[in-house]
């Protein structure tokens, strides 16, 4: 509706800075005009046809801050904004053209400040009173707010566009009033429009939906909101696992945010294959694998510790403290603190081999390895690592010293050995030579007696040497494991007579002989040259290892079905720690000082025995005397 | 009978008789006077006896050693002079060192010659006298 021409006269409205005083009972009707103008929100304009300000109300200022005074009489697009200056000249276009009688539009004009302000703008033609235009009328709002608004909404969908969560609006039926790009791909639709209008049930199978109308809808009528997994259905018909929100809004409509959970469930899937692969592998090894929490001293232990321990299944949850007490005492000192397993974390690494008490109360060496495992303090929290059982590396081990021992040993006796057998050889064979040579030197200087002699005692000396040539080539034998016995009926009292003339023997050592045989024409089968070896061995020893004059005893005698021999001295013994030894190779007793000796006898002599299927045993204590006894069946 | 002749009295301490007899006879036909013993104990005793102007002893022998009798008479300070020759099959170098360290004047390895003996006997008691 047209504004009276007077009205639209430029003129200044009221005194400034001063609301104007409005009565209702003063009726001016311009002046009712003016006031309501004046009053409006709305800045009410009037421009010629060239687009000059004619009349302004006071709201422009109130909006713009420019007054009316300075902005009438002005190009209107002086104070539009710039960007907007052509578009609205657009806009005003129709109407001059007449092609329209009011047109709206929404423009960013300038204000004083430097800024701008939205406002909305409705005008139509002005005509005067020839119908002809003469400008243009209309009123101009001020719509900021609600733009900055619309903008901020705008910024929202936009975001909500962008996200790779699925947001969608349902209203009370269930149906979707807006779903966001990342819903609608997800699902497989083209656009929004597909599923505009529809229900959530169209995205879901049959039996998904049934699940959903009973468990979900319950919890979120109870709670207002649920959050979960569903399967969904793609428009194809295929499913796929999908992360569910819904929130129920006060209208009774839903906001559903939904994403596409297929990667994170075939991650927890390999997660949990990886974690089974590791148990399974950590269960199905020999070794025991262990795991302390330092903070509560539980250990957990895997099923390798049955076979490595034998603990049953309720012992493989224990405590440090308990674990400690299967090792062995002998190993503690080596192994961290029993009750403080903090220590071992010094240098973050556990590495000992000790020996564990198992379920039948034997021990087995255990190698433990170990890590632990720190907080962000630096604090120690957690230790795991290996057993493995390595008793029988250990014995091997053990074993392969005792035997490099035995051979070091074994290697210094045959040293000893040699030293001994070249002092045994040496020394017949310079009384041999010392006496040859005597007796080619001074043969025209010497009697018949000394003559005579000389040659005994040469021909002592040789006998002498081939005896122990003899005991070496013996030696030889039973090291071959040849030694034979060639047994012949014999008659004992002869061949015991014989042995007490044997040259091996000096008179001295004769004299000290007290050689018995009861009965005096005792037979056996025996060889000859064993018995002699045997007999000869002993009753030297027995010399050898007593006073220069004490009593050596040969007894000679018959027992059940057979011969016992029985040398008897009073000399130094051998001690109760060489007992066990005296019949190995090389051995000499710790108390025999400088007498010679090769360390061959007893040994050869009990090989002799055992070749005619005897016996041989002794008693003895360390300065009372030794009794050989040898025990041959007839 | 005439006092011996202390400065070529010898001593030999030999458990084996043959060999003990010959050098005392090998000496004696060389004019020296020899005793003998037949182990290191009565070696010893006879050392403190008869102060002879030389010793010769085997090493292995049955109640004191060769070895233990030379340290005890190089303990001595009436024999501590005395010349001793050591007389021993045993060559291994070990023992020949052992007997030199512990005062041995000289060593005779078995089997020696007549010479070998004489020679080592007239070098020492010269040196001793």
């Amino acid at each position: 509706m047209p504004f009276p021409p007077s009205s639209l006269k430029p003129q200044r409205p009221g005194r400034p800075g001063r609301p104007r005083k409005f009565s209702p009972f003063v009726v001016d009707k311009d002046n009712v005009y003016e006031t309501v103008v004046e009053e409006l929100k709305c800045v009410v304009f009037k421009t010629d046809t060239e687009g000059r300000w004619l009349f302004l109300s006071r709201a422009w200022t109130d909006i713009t801050g420019y007054s009316v005074a300075q902005s009438t009489g002005q190009m209107l697009t002086k104070f539009l904004y710039p960007e907007d200056r052509d578009r609205v000249m657009d806009l005003f276009k129709p109407l001059i053209e007449r092609s329209k009688e009011e047109c709206r539009h929404e423009v960013r004009y300038m204000t004083r400040r430097g800024g701008f302000r939205w406002l909305e703008c409705h005008a139509r033609l002005a005509l005067d009173e020839d119908g002809q235009p003469d400008g243009i009328i209309g009123t101009l709002t001020d719509i900021t707010d609600r733009k900055l608004v619309e903008l901020q909404n705008r910024n929202l969908i936009l975001a909500q566009e962008c996200t790779a969560d699925g947001i969608a609006l349902l209203n009370e039926l269930g149906e979707y009033t807006y779903l966001n790009q990342a819903h609608v791909k997800m699902f497989g639709y083209e656009s929004a429009a597909d599923l505009l209008g529809k229900t959530w049930r169209e995205i879901y199978h049959p039996d998904e939906i049934a699940r959903i109308e009973e468990k979900v809808f319950a919890a979120l009528t109870a709670n207002g909101s649920w959050t979960g997994s569903a399967t969904a259905k793609r428009l194809d018909g295929s499913t796929f696992p999908e992360e569910l929100s819904l929130t129920l809004l006060p209208n009774g409509g839903l906001v559903c945010i939904c994403r596409d959970a297929t990667e994170k469930v075939a991650s927890a899937r390999a997660l949990h294959a990886s974690e089974a692969r590791w148990q399974v592998a950590v269960e199905s090894v020999r070794d025991g694998v262990w795991d302390v929490d330092l903070t509560t001293g539980a250990v957990y232990l895997s099923q390798g510790w049955k076979g490595l321990l034998g603990l049953s299944d309720d012992q493989l949850t224990t405590t440090w403290a308990e674990l400690s007490t299967l090792m062995h005492p002998d190993d503690v000192k080596d192994a961290p603190e029993t009750d403080d397993p903090h220590c071992v974390l010094k240098t973050g690494n556990y590495d000992a081999e000790h020996r564990m008490r198992t379920a039948d109360g034997t021990y087995r060496w255990l190698l433990v390895r170990g890590k632990a495992l720190f907080d962000e303090t630096g604090k120690p929290v957690r230790m795991l690592g290996t057993a493995a059982d390595t008793s029988d590396r250990r014995q091997v081990h053990q074993q392969l010293l005792a035997n490099l021992a035995r051979e070091k040993e074994l290697s210094e006796m045959r040293s000893q050995f040699v030293s001994m057998a070249s002092h045994e050889l040496r020394t017949p064979l310079a009384a041999l030579t010392l006496t040859l040579e005597f007796l080619a030197s001074y043969s025209t200087r010497i009697d018949a007696n000394a003559l005579e002699k000389g040659l005994t005692s040469a021909n002592d000396s040789a006998r002498r040497l081939s005896s122990i040539v003899d005991d070496l080539l013996l030696l030889d034998r039973v090291n071959q494991g040849q030694l034979n016995c060639a047994a012949v009926p014999v008659n004992l009292a002869d061949q015991i007579a014989m042995l007490a003339s044997d040259p091996y023997f000096t008179d001295a050592q004769r004299k000290r002989f007290t050689i018995t045989c009861n009965p005096p024409s005792l037979q056996a089968r025996l060889d000859p040259q064993l018995l002699r070896y045997m007999l000869l061995n002993l009753l030297s020893n027995a010399c050898k290892y007593s006073a220069d004059d004490a009593p050596v005893i040969l007894r000679v005698s018959q027992a059940s079905g057979a011969v016992v021999f029985e040398v008897e001295d009073s000399g130094i013994g051998i001690s109760e720690a060489d007992q066990a030894r005296i019949y190995s190779l090389f051995f000499r007793g710790g108390n025999v000082g400088a007498r010679p000796g090769t360390g061959l006898g007893l040994m050869v002599v009990k090989r002799c025995v055992e070749a005619h299927c005897g016996t041989i045993t002794f008693r003895s204590s360390a300065g009372q005397g030794t009794s050989f006894t040898i025990t041959i069946p007839s | 009978m005439p006092s011996p002749d202390l400065s070529r009295t010898i001593l030999i301490v030999e458990d084996n008789n043959i060999i003990r007899d010959q050098i005392v006879a090998i000496l004696e036909m060389s004019g020296y006077t020899a005793m003998a013993a037949a182990n290191g104990s009565d070696g010893l005793r006879l050392a403190c006896q008869s102060r002879p102007a030389l010793i010769i002893s085997d090493v292995m022998m049955p109640e004191l050693n060769g070895l233990d009798m030379l340290r005890d008479i190089r303990q001595n300070p009436e024999l501590d002079h005395t010349p001793i020759v050591l007389l021993s099959g045993l060559i291994a170098t070990e023992d020949i060192r052992k007997g030199l360290e512990l005062g041995a004047s000289d060593y005779l390895i078995k089997p020696f010659r007549i010479t070998d003996l004489l020679q080592v006997v007239s070098r020492h008691l010269q040196f001793s006298h």
